[in-house]
C-alpha cells in the first residue's frame, strides 16, 4: 500500500466486498469503504472494477484522487 | 426482576388499599410474594421474583436507620462490587440483595450512584431526610417505569396497568403518542399511548419534592468525533468486544441463586451468549428456542445446526398462526401498546415455555443488533449516504443492488423501485435521513386515523430536535445507531416483545450486549470496524468465529419476524375479533376511520390473510391491537386480584413504631 493509502488498512481492505459476486457491485462497496475511510467524495469516472477491483488499483484511484483528480 | 408501584401524597396519607390493589395488578412481575412500605407521605408496593438471595430480601427496603427506602425491580450486577466499596466506607448490611445495595450507594452518592451501577433497574427511593422521591431507570430501559398524577397524588409502577387501577387516573389514548407509534413503532419516553400517562426515559431519573418534579438524565449513548475513533485496528477491538462480552454474560449468568437459561433463536447474537456459557458454565445449560409451522418465518433448520455444538438440554415450542391469533388479547394487555407486528405473541408463548420448563432466568442476544450494528436500516445508511452525496450519479444508485441480495424480491430486480425508495430525502444535513424510508413507511397508517386521533406535528422533525448537539459530529452510523436507542430499542424490542413478553409469564431476561462496558467499547469505536464494507456486525463475528458454527456466523441476516394478517384470517377469524372490530367498537375507540377499516378487513378477508403488503400487515395489526386497548385497558373490566402471598408490610401508620 502506497504512503498516500496509509489511513486505509490493507487487511480491511481485503476483506470488503469478499462475499460480492458481481465484480461492479463489489466495487461500489469498496468505493462505500474508501470513502469512509478518507472522508472523500470519489468521482463516478472510478466507481468502477478497474478503479476498485484491486487493492493496487484502489492505491492507484486514491493517489490520483487525493493529488487533485 | 419483580413489579414495583407506590403512591406519592401531597396533603393526605397514602392509602394502603390503593397501593396494595396496585400490587395486585403487578402479580405477574413478582408472584413469588410482595410488600409495602408506608409512612404519612408515601406508599411503595412490590411483587417479588425472588432471583438473588431468595431467602431474605423482601421488600421494600430500607438503610439501617430506615430513612431511605427503596421499591426495586431489577438487577445491579456489579452489587457485589459495590457492596465492598460501601463496606469499607462503613455502611452495614443485612442482607446479599443487590437491593440494599442501592439504599446504601444513594446515602454514599447521591444521584451519582446510578452511573456506578451496571445492570437492568427500575426503582423508586424514598429518602426521608430530604422527603424527596426518586424514580430512576437503567441506561436502555431494559425495565418500565411509568407515572401520572391524579387526584393529587403521583401515582407509578412497572406497568400503566397498575396506575389505571386509581379511578381517577384517566384513560384514553394520546394522540401525540399515536403519531409516534404510527412513526417510529412506539411513543419517545416520555410519552406514552396514553394521555397524561408518563414513563421515565431511559438513563434518567425524576426527582420530585415539595411537590416539584424534575426529571434528569444521567446517561445517553455518546459517540467520539467522527476521525477520532478509538484507533485500535480490527483485531485488537475484536479481541475487547470478546472479552468484554464473555465477561458481562458470566456476570449474567452466574449472579443468580436460581438456575439460568438461555433463549438460542438461530441467529448470531444468541448462539453466541449461549455458547459463552456453554464454555463456562460446568452444568447442563437449559436452552430455548421458537418454531414456527410456517416455513417462512421458521429458523430451526439454523438452531438444529447450533445446539450439537452447544450440548445443551434443548427445548422449542411451536407456533401455529392460530396460536398467535388465540393468544393476541393476552399480548396486548400485557403489551399495554399498540403493536405493529404480531412479533410479540410467539415471544409470550417462548416465555411461558420457559416457566414451565422451571426457569425463571434467562440470558438472551436483546442489544447486539443496536450496539454492534446488526440491523439492515444500518447498512441502508451507509449505501444511503453513499448514494446521498452525489444524488444524480446514476453509478452510485446501483449500490442499492448490495442490500438484500437473497430475498426473493431483491434490489437486483427491481431496481427503479429500491433506488425510488432508498433514494428519497438524500438530505446529508438532516440528521434522521437514515431512518426516515422506514418513518415514512410506517407513517401510511396515519391515513386510517380520524380526525379526533391526527395531530399536526411531524414527529421525526422533532425527534431530530431532541439529537444531541455533538451528534451533527458523529459518524452518520452512530447517529442512526442513537435513533435505534432511542426509539425501536425502549420502545419496542425492550418493551413490548422484551419485558412485558417475558413478565407475563414471571421470567427475567438479561441481555449481555446491553451491558454498560460493552456499550460503551462498542460505541467508542470506528463505525467501519462494526460495519466492515456492507458486512454488518463484523466485529462479533470475527470475535468469535471459533465458537459459533460457520453456516450461523456466514447465514444472511434474517429478522425475526412472525405472521401477521394470517394470524387472524388464514383459519377463520377468533371470535374476539369480530368484537373488537365492529362498526360500533370502532366508532367507540374514535381512533380509526370505521370505513376504512371495514374496508381493509373485507381485502384480507377476500385475500385470507396472504398475500398482503407489508403497509396493510402493519394496518391490520395496529388496528387490532388499538382496539383490543380499547377494550381491555381504556373500557377497564379487569379487576386485580389480591398482591401475592407472603405480604411483608412496613406501614408506620398503622404501625408508628415499627421502622
Amino acid at each position: 500500500m502506497s504512503t498516500s493509502l496509509t489511513r486505509i488498512n490493507a487487511d480491511e481492505l481485503a476483506l470488503v466486498g469478499a462475499g460480492t459476486a458481481d465484480a461492479e457491485l463489489r466495487a461500489l462497496e469498496v468505493a462505500i469503504f474508501v470513502e469512509e475511510v478518507l472522508d472523500v467524495v470519489l468521482p463516478d469516472e472510478v466507481l468502477d472494477a478497474r478503479h476498485m477491483g484491486t487493492a493496487e488499483a484502489v492505491a492507484s484511484t486514491v493517489a490520483g484522487v487525493t493529488g487533485g483528480l | 426482576m419483580c413489579g414495583i408501584c407506590g403512591v406519592l401524597e401531597t396533603s393526605s396519607i397514602p392509602d394502603a388499599e390503593l397501593v396494595q390493589q396496585m400490587m395486585g395488578a403487578l402479580s405477574h412481575r413478582g408472584p413469588d410474594g410482595s410488600g409495602y412500605y408506608r409512612d404519612e407521605r408515601v406508599a411503595l408496593g412490590h411483587t417479588r421474583l425472588a432471583i438473588v438471595d431468595t431467602g431474605h430480601g423482601v421488600q421494600p427496603m430500607s438503610n439501617e436507620d430506615g430513612q431511605v427506602w427503596v421499591t426495586f425491580n431489577g438487577e445491579i450486577f456489579n452489587h457485589v462490587e459495590l457492596r465492598a466499596q460501601l463496606s469499607n466506607r462503613g455502611h452495614e448490611f443485612r442482607t446479599h440483595c443487590d437491593t440494599e445495595v442501592i439504599v446504601h450507594a444513594w446515602e454514599e452518592w447521591g444521584p451519582a450512584a446510578f452511573d456506578r451501577f451496571n445492570g437492568q433497574w427500575a426503582f423508586a427511593l424514598w429518602d426521608r431526610r430530604t422527603s424527596q422521591l426518586v424514580l430512576c431507570r437503567d441506561r436502555y430501559g431494559v425495565r418500565p417505569l411509568y407515572y401520572t398524577r391524579a387526584g393529587g397524588r403521583l401515582l407509578f409502577g412497572s406497568e400503566m396497568k397498575a396506575l389505571f387501577v386509581d379511578p381517577q387516573v384517566t384513560r384514553e389514548f394520546d394522540p401525540v403518542g399515536l403519531d409516534e407509534t404510527f412513526t417510529f413503532w412506539s411513543p419517545v419516553a416520555p410519552r406514552t399511548p396514553f394521555s397524561g400517562i408518563s414513563q421515565v426515559p431511559p438513563g434518567s431519573y425524576l426527582s420530585v419534592r415539595d411537590g416539584t418534579g424534575e426529571l434528569v438524565r444521567y446517561w445517553g449513548p455518546e459517540f467520539p468525533v467522527r476521525g477520532q475513533e478509538d484507533p485500535d485496528d480490527l483485531d485488537r477491538h475484536a479481541a475487547g468486544v470478546r472479552e468484554r462480552l464473555i465477561a458481562a454474560t458470566k456476570l449474567r449468568f452466574e449472579r443468580s441463586d436460581v438456575p439460568v437459561g438461555a433463549y438460542v433463536s438461530g441467529g448470531l447474537d444468541s448462539a453466541v451468549t449461549a455458547s459463552i456459557i456453554s464454555s463456562f458454565a460446568g452444568v447442563q445449560l437449559d436452552t430455548f428456542s421458537l418454531r414456527f409451522s410456517d416455513p417462512e418465518f421458521d429458523e430451526g433448520g439454523y438452531q438444529e445446526r447450533l445446539i450439537p455444538s452447544l450440548g445443551t438440554n434443548h427445548h422449542t415450542v411451536m407456533v401455529t398462526d392460530r396460536d398467535i391469533a388465540d393468544i393476541f388479547p393476552d399480548v396486548v394487555w400485557h403489551a399495554e401498546h399498540p403493536l405493529l407486528r404480531t412479533a410479540p405473541a410467539p415471544m409470550f408463548l417462548l416465555s411461558r415455555l420457559v416457566r414451565e420448563s422451571g426457569y425463571k432466568v434467562v440470558v438472551t442476544g436483546e442489544g447486539a443488533d443496536e450496539v454492534l450494528a446488526g440491523y439492515d436500516v444500518f447498512r441502508e445508511t451507509k449505501v444511503r449516504y453513499f448514494q446521498g452525496r452525489n444524488p444524480d450519479s446514476a453509478r452510485r444508485a446501483r449500490a442499492v443492488e448490495l442490500l438484500y441480495p437473497w430475498m426473493a424480491r431483491s434490489p437486483n430486480l427491481a431496481p427503479a423501485f429500491s433506488r425510488g425508495f432508498f433514494g428519497r430525502n438524500l438530505d446529508l444535513a438532516d440528521p434522521v435521513m437514515s431512518h426516515r424510508p422506514r418513518w415514512d413507511t410506517t407513517s401510511a397508517l396515519k391515513a386510517m386515523l380520524t380526525d379526533a386521533a391526527s395531530v399536526s406535528g411531524d414527529a421525526a422533525n422533532d425527534l431530530a430536535q431532541q439529537m444531541p448537539d455533538a451528534s451533527s459530529t458523529w459518524d452518520p452510523l452512530a447517529r442512526a445507531q442513537w435513533l435505534e436507542m432511542s426509539t425501536l430499542l425502549p420502545g419496542y424490542i425492550l418493551a413490548s416483545q422484551g419485558d412485558r413478553m417475558l413478565m407475563a409469564n414471571s421470567i427475567e431476561g438479561r441481555f449481555p450486549y446491553l451491558d454498560a462496558d460493552v456499550g460503551a467499547y462498542a460505541n467508542a469505536m470506528p463505525a467501519r470496524h462494526k460495519i466492515l464494507g456492507l458486512d454488518e456486525k463484523h466485529l462479533l463475528k470475527r470475535a468469535f468465529s471459533d465458537v459459533v458454527p460457520a453456516e450461523v456466523l456466514h447465514r444472511p441476516k434474517q429478522p425475526y419476524r412472525a405472521p401477521d394478517a394470517s394470524s387472524f384470517f388464514a383459519g377463520g377469524a377468533p371470535d374476539w375479533l369480530m368484537d373488537v372490530t365492529s362498526e360500533a367498537a370502532i366508532g367507540k375507540a374514535g381512533v380509526f376511520r370505521a370505513p376504512m377499516v371495514a374496508r381493509l378487513l373485507e381485502k384480507v378477508r377476500r385475500l385470507q390473510g396472504t398475500p398482503l403488503s407489508n403497509t396493510d400487515n402493519m394496518r391490520l395489526v395496529a388496528v387490532l391491537s388499538v382496539q383490543l386497548l380499547q377494550q381491555l385497558i381504556i373500557e377497564g373490566g379487569h379487576r386485580p386480584g389480591p398482591p401475592p402471598t407472603p405480604m411483608a408490610i412496613f406501614d408506620h401508620i398503622l404501625n408508628p413504631g415499627r421502622s
